[in-house]
C-alpha cells in the first residue's frame, strides 16, 4: 500500500483530479456500455418473442376463424 | 492433416451464424467475468500499491487505464480490417456483423484513450492538448472508426453497407502501424512505449505487473463485448429462419 490514509488515497498527491477523472470516465464507460447492450439485447429478445407469439396466434385464428387476421403492429428492431 | 482438417472444419461452421449463436454464450459468461476480475484487480493494484513514479508521481497511475484503451482500441481496428478482407475475399455473412459489432466499441475506446492521455498529458506536458505525432494518429483512428458509424448510417442497402464499411476498414489499417511508430519517428510530447505485449518492458516490474493485468482485463471485456453484440446482431438478422423463432416458441428460458 502506497498511501497512509484514505483522504491521502483520494488525493494522489495533488493529481486527484486527473487520476480520479481518468478513472471515473473508464469506469462509467464499461459500465455503461454492458448496461447498453443488455438494453438492446432484452428489447430485441422482446419483440422477437412478440412477434414469433403474433404469428401463431394468427396461424391458429386462420384455422378457427379465417378472415378475422389482420397484421399486427410490429415495433421496428432495426437498432 | 488432422489440424488442418480441424481448421477447415472451423472455417466452414464459422459461416454459420446459428453455430456462431450456440457455441458463444458459454464464452460470453467466461471472457465476462475474467474481464470483471481483471479490471477491478488491476485498478486497485495499479491505484494502491504500485510505486509512484519518481518524476510525475501519482498521475503517471493514469497508465494503468490510458495504454490498455489505447491498444485495444487499435487491435479491435485490426480485427475490422480483418473481418473486412473475409468479407470481401469469402462473402461470410458474420463478418459483417462483427464489423457492426466492433464499431461502437472501438469508437469509444479511443475516444476514452484520447480522453485519460489529455487529463494525464495536463499536470505532465501542462497542457490538455497538444499536435504531436501519437495524439494525431490517434485522433485519426477515432475519425476512421466515426467516418464507417456514419457510412453505414447513411447506406440503407445491406449488401453495399457491408462491402463500403470493409472497405474504410482495410484501407484504414495503414493508419495502425503509423500510430505504433508515431512515437520514434516523430519525437515530440509523448513518452516512447514502456510497454508491450511483445518486448521487455523498460519499466520495474512492480510498475508494469498490473498494467499486464489491465491490459489483459481490457482485452477480455472487448471480446466480452464484441461477441454479446454480435449475437444480438445475428439474432436480429437471421429472425425469419426457423432456428430463431424456435428460440421463442414457447420455451422462455431458452434465451
Amino acid at each position: 500500500m502506497q498511501f497512509d490514509s484514505l483522504s491521502n488515497f483520494f488525493a494522489m498527491g495533488g493529481h486527484g483530479l486527473y487520476v480520479w477523472l481518468a478513472y471515473g470516465a473508464v469506469t462509467l464507460f464499461l459500465v455503461g456500455y454492458t448496461g447498453a447492450m443488455q438494453r438492446r439485447r432484452r428489447r430485441i429478445v422482446a419483440e422477437l418473442k412478440f412477434q414469433v407469439l403474433a404469428a401463431e396466434e394468427s396461424e391458429a385464428n386462420a384455422v378457427v376463424n379465417p378472415g378475422l387476421n389482420e397484421p399486427t403492429e410490429k415495433p421496428s428492431i432495426e437498432a | 492433416m488432422a489440424l488442418t482438417t480441424t481448421l477447415k472444419t472451423f472455417w466452414h461452421k464459422l459461416g454459420s451464424p446459428r453455430w456462431f449463436y450456440e457455441i458463444s454464450g458459454g464464452w460470453i459468461l467466461g471472457l465476462g467475468l475474467a474481464a470483471l476480475v481483471l479490471l477491478c484487480f488491476g485498478a486497485l493494484w495499479g491505484l494502491a500499491f504500485a510505486p509512484p513514479d519518481y518524476q510525475q508521481g501519482n498521475s503517471f497511475r493514469i497508465i494503468y487505464v490510458h495504454v490498455p484503451t489505447a491498444m485495444v482500441a487499435q487491435s479491435i481496428y485490426i480485427g475490422m480490417g480483418v473481418a473486412g478482407f473475409v468479407l470481401f475475399v469469402w462473402r461470410m455473412k458474420l463478418a459483417d456483423v462483427a464489423i457492426a459489432a466492433c464499431l461502437p466499441l472501438g469508437m469509444f475506446l479511443t475516444a476514452l484513450a484520447l480522453f485519460t492521455g489529455s487529463v494525464w498529458g495536463r499536470p505532465t506536458w501542462g497542457t490538455w492538448w497538444d499536435w504531436d505525432g501519437r495524439t494525431v494518429s490517434t485522433l485519426v483512428l477515432f475519425f476512421l472508426y466515426l467516418g464507417i458509424f456514419a457510412l453505414r448510417g447513411a447506406i440503407a442497402d445491406v449488401e453495399l453497407r457491408a462491402r463500403a464499411s470493409a472497405l474504410v476498414a482495410m484501407v484504414g489499417t495503414i493508419n495502425i502501424p503509423i500510430i505504433k511508430y508515431s512515437v520514434d519517428w516523430w519525437q515530440t510530447l509523448h513518452q516512447p512505449s514502456s510497454f508491450t505485449l511483445t518486448e521487455k518492458p523498460t519499466m520495474p516490474i512492480e510498475m508494469w505487473a498490473p498494467l499486464l493485468v489491465m491490459a489483459l482485463g481490457f482485452y477480455c471485456f472487448a471480446g466480452f463485448a464484441v461477441l454479446y453484440q454480435m449475437r444480438s446482431e445475428v439474432m436480429v438478422r437471421e429472425r425469419k429462419t426457423q432456428w430463431v423463432k424456435a428460440l421463442f416458441n414457447g420455451q422462455k428460458h431458452a434465451v
